[in-house]
């Protein structure tokens, strides 16, 4: 048996010291920093990485709560614009209609006065009439006797105010 | 039919002598020196580009060193991480030694019983140093179990120490004859191979999944006999 002859014994040692002597220091000087850096700086951003999609996360939160304020805001502004712009239109309806209702009131009492200025006219002409009217009749009905133009204005008169004061 | 044994015959390449004792440069050398090449060659070169995102050869490389750290803060913990460079020297080491020992024509230094004893002599020593410098006298207290009776334990502690003193016998062992045998089997089922005619078709497959058994074996002894190494290495840090 090939591994129980000592006189290869030592140059077996020598060698396996001298090898794994060398290959010890190629590791550990070279091959391991080599891999343990890249594992490091892997592993260091991967914690930048969520680190950073944190703060992204944390930014967009804050965006969105800006978002609805902002939202918000305008909401309540419309509101604010619609409710000022009804205000404002009723007020000019009012005013409007204020201003047209007065118009109408002038409008109506000028129409009323004119209407009793020529009630008053109709009323003189209707003394007038009547007047004409009865001594056109009692010419007729007395045959040329004479009539006191007086007396007959003013029985007419009074009748007449009889009639006003009775009807009107 | 070719023997068996013969793989393992040491022949010197380059004679060495120095005070009368043989040092020469021989084929289990070579093979040393071979895998100190080969590993330091796949590893600076997966390694060279040191990219964020892996390539595939990187992949490998730090999966190497993934799996030895994971193996030392499994079994030692974080006081182990000093060790790493000692403990990841000895996984490739052997991996790579058996590996390169399964190649045809080439030759395994693990099989034969002086490379692995003194690997595991060293181990040994060097765990028992680093005991005694880590806990002093204290460090002796590994001998003496836990819960057991003061009556027992004259009985116990001479048990404890030769299962100590044994440790590195075994651990040289296992390997070498791991090793050994397995080279032995795939020699003899390729001697049937020829002698056997047609019939040597059955030893052929034999041999082929044999040779996968070996790929197996040779990574499973270099994953054993790092674990062993460092479960010594607990037992000397974190006394029980």
């Amino acid at each position: 048996m090939p591994q129980l002859e000592i006189t290869t014994f030592p140059s077996q040692i020598f060698w396996l010291v001298i090898s794994f002597f060398i290959l010890y220091i190629i590791l550990s000087r070279i091959i391991i920093p080599k891999i343990s850096y890249v594992i490091k700086t892997r592993e260091s951003e991967i914690k930048n990485n969520i680190h950073i999609s944190e703060q992204l996360f944390r930014d967009t939160e804050i965006i969105n709560e800006e978002l609805e304020k902002v939202k918000k805001d305008t909401e309540t502004e419309a509101r604010q614009i619609i409710t000022s712009l009804k205000e404002k239109t009723d007020k000019k309806i009012n005013q409007n209609f204020e201003l047209l209702k007065t118009k109408l009131e002038k409008k109506l009492e000028r129409d009323e006065k004119d209407i009793i200025l020529k009630k008053k006219k109709a009323l003189k002409e209707i003394n007038k009439i009547s007047f004409n009217l009865s001594k056109e009749i009692l010419k007729k009905v007395t045959d040329n006797k004479k009539i006191k133009k007086n007396n007959l204005k003013s029985i007419i008169n009074k009748n007449l105010k009889e009639i006003n004061n009775g009807n009107l | 039919m070719a023997d068996p044994i013969h793989q393992f015959e040491i022949k010197k390449i380059i004679p060495i002598e120095i005070n009368n004792i043989d040092l020469s440069f021989t084929n289990s050398s070579l093979f040393m020196m071979l895998t100190v090449l080969f590993i330091s060659i796949f590893l600076i070169s997966s390694i060279k580009k040191k990219k964020i995102i892996p390539t595939r050869l990187q992949s490998v490389s730090e999966i190497f060193y993934e799996f030895i750290a994971n193996m030392i803060n499994d079994n030692i913990g974080n006081k182990g991480q000093k060790f790493f460079p000692l403990i990841f020297t000895l996984f490739t080491f052997i991996l790579f030694g058996n590996l390169l020992g399964l190649l045809p024509y080439s030759f395994t230094f693990t099989s034969h019983i002086i490379v692995t004893f003194v690997m595991a002599m060293f181990i040994f020593l060097f765990v028992t140093l680093i005991g005694i410098m880590m806990h002093g006298f204290k460090f002796f207290g590994l001998f003496v179990p836990k819960g057991v009776p003061m009556a027992m334990l004259p009985l116990m502690v001479p048990i404890e120490i030769i299962s100590y003193l044994s440790r590195p016998v075994s651990l040289s062992i296992r390997l070498f004859a791991n090793m050994m045998a397995g080279h032995t089997m795939l020699k003899v089922f390729a001697g049937f191979i020829f002698s056997l005619g047609l019939f040597g078709i059955a030893p052929l497959i034999v041999d082929v999944a044999l040779t996968a058994f070996e790929v197996l074996v040779a990574f499973l002894q270099a994953y054993v006999f790092t674990v062993l190494t460092c479960l010594y290495l607990n037992d000397a840090i974190n006394l029980h």
